[in-house]
């Protein structure tokens, strides 16, 4: 059976996938969410360790510090697209990790500890709200707006849409996500130093997205789920582990490239779902009309309803 | 004169996606001649030249060129083979100079002799020569397309392609570059799309006339340019142009 | 002592400039970043190294070298960018690269350890002197083979075939395609020649280090991605410009500041560039023509 700390980590790397995803909505690619993660980590760390205050307010401080960070990262941002604005995250994420090596405050690059407090139920917890905010999302028309700016900013905009406006929400938006798993991360860790949210760390949930599906909620979900649990299922490779594990992840991009799960697919599973839905409420609906008949029937029998 | 044509069209059609842009459209090039392709904006010649150098797949239909089925090879192949196309909007490669341009249109060559046509080239068009360390991006819209078809017809090609050559162009420019587009019958076929009819006619041999992807008149240039659907609907009701005249 | 840090300037930027280079050949003729390029970089110090201690005789040590910086550079157009080719997806291919990168970073593991790994003497250990400057044998021949392997990579891209190519195709591809360029053709060359600079700027780090370091393909790898947009996207003279600047700024933080600030000079460069010049040093403002 899986360890619970691989669950764990499942739904933070969820969250994380999502605070690529989210960000990617609007045609942005961010490859510094780990800086946010960090920042996320830090905050509600020093929150409830050094000033004791109550977890939830630890989360809630990480969260706002991620929307505010997000924000004024974005602003910059609108100016520079595509490979250059993923550069510029990459050097984002090297700059928030020098900042907390260099930070005697919070433990420099001896690291940080004490913290607790998160469990399973909660982050799923979260993963669950998330998650339905962001399928509610999907079909809305925001989501539309993000996805006609992700296509094509200039035309968005002659279309009356406030890219300005759209892009800072998404950007901000997937750094609260990262902040927010940050600190649950730290708080399940017990531990936390600049390491462990390096360049690779922000890597990863392009990793999640690029393999589950880059046009769903449910591909980074997917992702997460195979780049976190593969892993364990590599375990009696032992040291060869992480090895064939890429080998896998190289493979499952040169064979799907758009990713595992796709709109289309998901297009195709909906209709067959209302397909089926439709079935059976017929089926249902006949049912309840035969009840009803025969109740008729019998009342008319008996002398009443509405023929008598 | 019964030559075999040097490019042979039959019954092409070619669609993006869903959306058929020629539909069944037969064509000729013979050896020396100048063929212009006319009609409106979105007719399908800018798509017809794109299918024949291979930038386009067509849905059906034959393209030969000098007894080679070209459907079947990349775009580089039928370049090395003698198809040089000058592409909508010139296809400049502003950060090379105008003289690395020209070295690029004889890509496909292995002959020596390169630097003679270069040569040659200058002494023709002078403003090749006084701008040849210049970056091809500063030149100006006319000079790009002078230049455009001197890479061309570096790479001695036996059909050249030119996709809107006087697009955008200052009148003077427009005789200027017909003049040059005459210049390289010398040495090649050329297949002429263009949407100004009427110097278009004046330099070409015959001429198909395209709309909605289909091929709907052709001709001799004098027999188009006398003919009256045409004269109405591309040369204006006042035209009346007399082949060969000014305008 | 200033003299010193200048030659180590020199030599960090020379390097710098030489990975740059790779990235910048396959950004130019792709418009993507190859993620593994910089554990080539690593893998190639410890070739270098091992062929050193097996005291391999030079002329094969370099051949060895070479062939393996072409074949991982071939390893990845294949594996991670072809066939995520025809798709839209502009991120699958990289992402490949980055699980390519990890594959290389286990191997190296494998086979040579966690830790560096000492070279041997494979110099003698002369001094020169210049004026002020005293230049020890290995300096010496780190300063000429870069600047070397930048002046050949330079003649190639600027006077032959091959190199018109690659800058044809880095600018319009389909222009390039119907000028006769091979695109498929072009690109492996690309990234072959890509992996060859990463290969030899390892073992050219290693030799200015006495060691092949694990860690050196993340930590210089990655600020080369800085270098080549500081020197302007799919602009080799910039690369090579900016490998230098960057390179004489990296070892000022390291003299004037702390060690842990050491290597954020890249990042702050870029940010820089990005805010001021975002076309970077020798960018020009052409824009891509769109297709």
């Amino acid at each position: 059976m899986i360890d619970q700390s691989v669950l764990v980590l499942m739904g933070i790397n969820i969250l994380m996938g999502w605070s690529f995803y989210v960000i990617l909505m609007s045609g942005q690619f961010s490859f510094g969410n780990a800086g946010f993660m960090a920042l996320g980590a830090y905050s509600a760390s020093v929150a409830t360790v050094k000033f004791q205050l109550p977890y939830a307010v630890g989360l809630l401080i990480a969260a706002v510090v991620g929307a505010a960070t997000g924000w004024l990262l974005g602003l910059p941002a609108l100016r520079i697209r595509g490979v250059y604005l993923a550069l510029a995250t990459i050097g984002f994420g090297f700059l928030v990790e020098n900042l907390f090596i260099n930070l005697e405050y919070t433990g420099a690059q001896v690291g940080f500890y004490g913290m607790q407090g998160t469990t399973l139920p909660l982050v799923y917890g979260f993963v669950i709200v998330i998650g339905l905010l962001l399928v509610r999302l999907e079909h809305s028309r925001l989501a539309k707006s993000l996805q006609a700016v992700r296509e094509n900013e200039v035309v968005a905009s002659t279309l009356g849409l406030n890219t300005v406006y759209l892009k800072l929400l998404s950007f901000s938006a997937g750094a609260a996500l990262a902040a927010l798993a940050g600190a649950l991360y730290a708080h399940y860790m017990f531990f936390i130093s600049p390491e462990l949210f390096g360049f690779f760390q922000s890597v990863w949930p392009a990793f999640y997205v690029a393999i589950g599906g880059a046009g769903t909620v449910i591909g980074p979900v997917l992702g997460a789920a195979v780049v976190t649990l593969l892993p364990e299922y590599f375990q009696p490779l032992k040291e060869w582990r992480l090895l064939v594990f890429g080998i896998t992840v190289m493979v499952l991009i040169a064979v799907r490239p758009q990713g595992l799960y796709t709109r289309e697919m998901q297009r195709w599973l909906l209709a067959r779902a209302a397909g089926a839905a439709a079935m059976g409420w017929k089926l249902l609906g006949g049912g309840v009309a035969w009840k009803r008949v025969r109740q008729a029937g019998m009342a008319r029998q008996a002398g009443e309803g509405p023929d008598a | 004169m019964p030559t075999k044509p040097l490019l042979r069209i039959q019954n092409l059609s070619v669609s993006y996606g869903p959306i058929a842009a020629i539909r069944d459209v037969s064509l000729e090039v013979n050896p020396g001649e100048i063929v212009a392709v006319l009609g409106a904006n979105g007719a399908g010649k800018t798509t017809l030249l794109r299918t024949i150098s291979g930038l386009l797949r067509p849905r059906a239909g034959i393209i030969e060129f000098d007894g080679v089925d070209l459907t079947r090879l990349p775009s580089h192949a039928i370049a090395a083979r003698g198809v040089a196309h000058v592409p909508e909007g010139r296809g400049i490669l502003g950060r090379m100079t105008v003289l690395e341009n020209l070295r690029m249109g004889a890509f496909t060559r292995r002959d020596g002799e390169v630097e003679r046509d270069l040569e040659a080239l200058y002494a023709r068009f002078p403003i090749l020569a006084e701008r040849r360390h210049q970056l091809a991006a500063l030149l100006s819209g006319g000079q790009q397309q002078l230049l455009a078809i001197a890479r061309a017809w570096m790479a001695r090609p036996k059909l050249m392609l030119l996709d809107e050559p006087s697009l955008g162009l200052a009148p003077l420019m427009v005789a200027e570059v017909f003049r040059m587009i005459a210049a390289v019958r010398e040495r090649c076929a050329v297949l002429l799309v263009e949407q100004n009819t009427r110097a278009a006619l004046r330099v070409a041999d015959r001429g198909y006339v395209m709309e909605l992807g289909r091929v709907i008149l052709q001709g001799t240039a004098r027999e188009l340019l006398a003919d009256e659907r045409l004269v109405r609907a591309y040369l204006g009701r006042r035209s009346r142009a007399a082949p060969g005249g000014a305008a | 002592m200033i003299e010193q840090q200048l030659l180590n300037a020199l030599m960090l930027g020379c390097n710098y400039a030489l990975v740059a280079i790779g990235y910048t050949l396959v950004f130019g003729v792709l418009n993507m970043l190859n993620f593994a390029h910089p554990n080539v970089f690593a893998l190639g110090g410890f070739l270098f190294a091992s062929a050193a201690l097996l005291a391999l005789p030079f002329p094969v040590a370099l051949l060895g070298l070479v062939l393996a910086g072409a074949l991982l550079g071939l390893s990845t157009e294949l594996f991670c960018f072809r066939p995520a080719a025809h798709h839209d997806n502009e991120l699958a291919p990289a992402i490949s690269s980055v699980a390519f990168a990890m594959v290389l970073t286990e191997l190296i593991a494998k086979v040579w350890g966690s830790e560096p790994v000492r070279l041997p003497p494979v110099l003698e250990a002369v001094t020169f002197t210049w004026g002020p400057f005293q230049v020890s044998s290995i300096q010496l021949v780190i300063l000429v083979a870069s600047f070397g392997l930048m002046v050949a990579v330079d003649f190639l891209l600027q006077r032959t075939k091959t190199g018109y190519a690659l800058r044809a195709l880095a600018e319009r591809r389909d222009v390039a395609q119907l000028l006769g360029v091979n695109v498929q053709a072009t690109v492996l060359f690309a990234f072959m020649l890509s992996g060859v600079l990463a290969v030899l700027a390892g073992m050219l780090l290693a030799l200015r280090l006495g060691l092949a370091d694990p860690n050196a393909g993340l930590s210089y790898g990655l600020r080369a991605l800085a270098v080549m947009v500081i020197g302007g996207l799919g602009n080799v003279r910039g690369a090579m410009v900016a490998g230098l600047l960057v390179g004489l700024v990296d070892v000022m933080t390291l003299a004037f500041l702390s060690q842990a600030y050491s290597g954020i000079a890249a990042w702050v460069l870029l940010i820089v560039t990005l805010l001021f010049k975002p076309s970077g040093l020798l960018g020009t403002r052409l824009q891509r023509e769109s297709l």
